[in-house]
């Protein structure tokens, strides 16, 4: 899984290139993180644009991270986690190791950065994700924003979000990425 | 004039005396590295580790047709226990392939610190590449440290660079960065976000930016230092303690203002 090294307006590494700051001392600013799924199925064309989940969820991002500059750190998950920086999540590609993403960000585990996971799926393992989630003091809010007919994986989201005492929303429609994502923001 | 050339022991090692012969001191220094070799000034000769006698004899035999035999010594290379006071750790350069910073003490440059000795003393993290000026580093702390830990060093590092007191270029500006640095680690809950943005840079695949000359953030101090004595240096393995030199209850301090021909004193 290549990292993308993309760079979008209002991301932690935007700042640092316009600060000279470094990026660990750019994180300071941040909020909260947002994980986002980049298996293979967001590459699915079903937004109302005809574009895929994967570039609604970019544009989206690239949105929220341009109205609330260093506040957002952008870990893709697909096989592996990793951290995008410049705030454009890895292209789609791999199955949906949710474990490993949660895993990833544990560091912030009982902090006061929000902890946001965006999904269009089911994990590789349902178990081993849960299990992992147990051991947050953090609260883990979930978006779902796949198809409007697939039960299982909202239902699995909202799942993930109540065993950490976190919320669970979906997008309205693919394309409404935003309105979840700033509710969960602005909230305390 | 025909040429000459004598080894004899001394309490330093071995004394070369010769004539002077350029192609003969081009080997000397090419084939010896700086650290175990001086020049006496006064006295036209150089001492050398006693490691290097042989090498000796046959650049004798090759730039002075002469022939000379090292005299016998015992000299004593186990690693050794040393405090000494450091009145000032000069720069950082590079030597016969080597990083290393000369410590004036006792009246001379008589100690040696290699550059990763002092990388390892102040923490510079090579895991965290890509922060040029990691926070922990510019405060010459491990991250692992105490907050306790955390303000000593602060404090320390804050009476070397005070622009009041050290007039090195750039002491202001190192200053400042000390001030922020201690800002974001002296607080715990800033301490913590810092320290999740450290290990979520560490793991991007960003290209490492390669630091040129680093530069140790501090100049003086009380050290406990292990090591081996050569030519009439002492050749630091290992920083065990970096203290202040205090005395009556007034702390040292040094500095180098640019265009000086030696480092200036100053008790705070």
């Amino acid at each position: 899984m290549k990292q993308n090294n993309a760079i979008v307006p209002g991301s932690i590494q935007s700042l640092c290139q316009q600060t000279g700051a470094s990026i660990a001392e750019s994180f300071l600013n941040a909020d909260a993180i947002v994980m986002v799924d980049t298996s293979g199925s967001m590459e699915a064309h079903d937004s109302v644009d005809g574009k895929s989940r994967y570039e609604v969820a970019c544009r989206e991002l690239a949105e929220i991270q341009k109205d609330n500059p260093g506040k957002i750190a952008v870990v893709s998950f697909s096989d592996y986690a990793t951290f995008n920086p410049g705030g454009v999540p890895n292209q789609p590609n791999g199955m949906t190791a949710m474990d490993k993403a949660l895993n990833f960000v544990k560091i912030a585990d009982g902090t006061n950065i929000k902890l946001i996971l965006i999904s269009d799926g089911m994990p590789n393992s349902e178990e081993s994700t849960l299990r992992v989630a147990k051991t947050f003091k953090s609260k883990i809010h979930t978006i779902y924003i796949g198809s409007e007919t697939d039960q299982l994986g909202r239902k699995f989201l909202e799942k993930l979000a109540m065993l950490t005492g976190g919320e669970s929303s979906k997008s309205v429609k693919p394309g409404m990425l935003g309105d979840p994502m700033k509710t969960l923001l602005l909230k305390g | 004039m025909s040429n000459f050339c004598t080894i004899t022991a001394c309490r330093e090692g071995l004394q070369i005396a010769s004539n002077y012969h350029p192609d003969f001191v081009a080997a000397l220094k090419r084939e010896i590295p700086s650290s175990f070799r001086k020049f006496d000034g006064t006295n036209k000769i150089w001492v050398i580790s006693p490691r290097y006698g042989r090498l000796v004899t046959e650049l004798a035999s090759q730039h002075l047709g002469v022939a000379v035999r090292v005299p016998q010594i015992n000299y004593n290379l186990s690693t050794i226990t040393k405090i000494f006071d450091l009145e000032y750790l000069g720069q950082v350069k590079e030597r016969d392939g080597e990083n290393s910073a000369f410590g004036y003490e006792n009246g001379g440059w008589n100690v040696v610190f290699s550059e990763n000795v002092l990388k390892n003393w102040f923490c510079v993290d090579e895991q965290y590449p890509n922060e040029a000026s990691n926070l922990y580093a510019v405060l010459g702390v491990s991250k692992h440290a105490s907050d306790a830990e955390v303000k000593t060093a602060f404090r320390r590092m804050a009476r070397q660079w005070h622009p009041d007191v050290c007039k090195e270029p750039g002491a202001v500006e190192q200053f400042l960065k000390i001030k922020q640095a201690y800002e974001t680690v002296g607080d715990p809950q800033q301490r913590q976000k810092y320290d999740i943005g450290l290990q979520f840079a560490s793991m991007t695949e960003q290209k490492k930016e390669v630091i040129d000359i680093w530069k140790p953030p501090l100049r003086c101090g009380r050290i406990e230092a292990e090591g081996t004595q050569e030519v009439g240096r002492f050749i630091v393995s290992k920083i065990i303690r970096w203290d202040d030199i205090v005395i009556n209850g007034l702390t040292y301090t040094s500095f180098w203002k640019y265009g000086d021909d030696m480092f200036t004193r100053r008790w705070i």
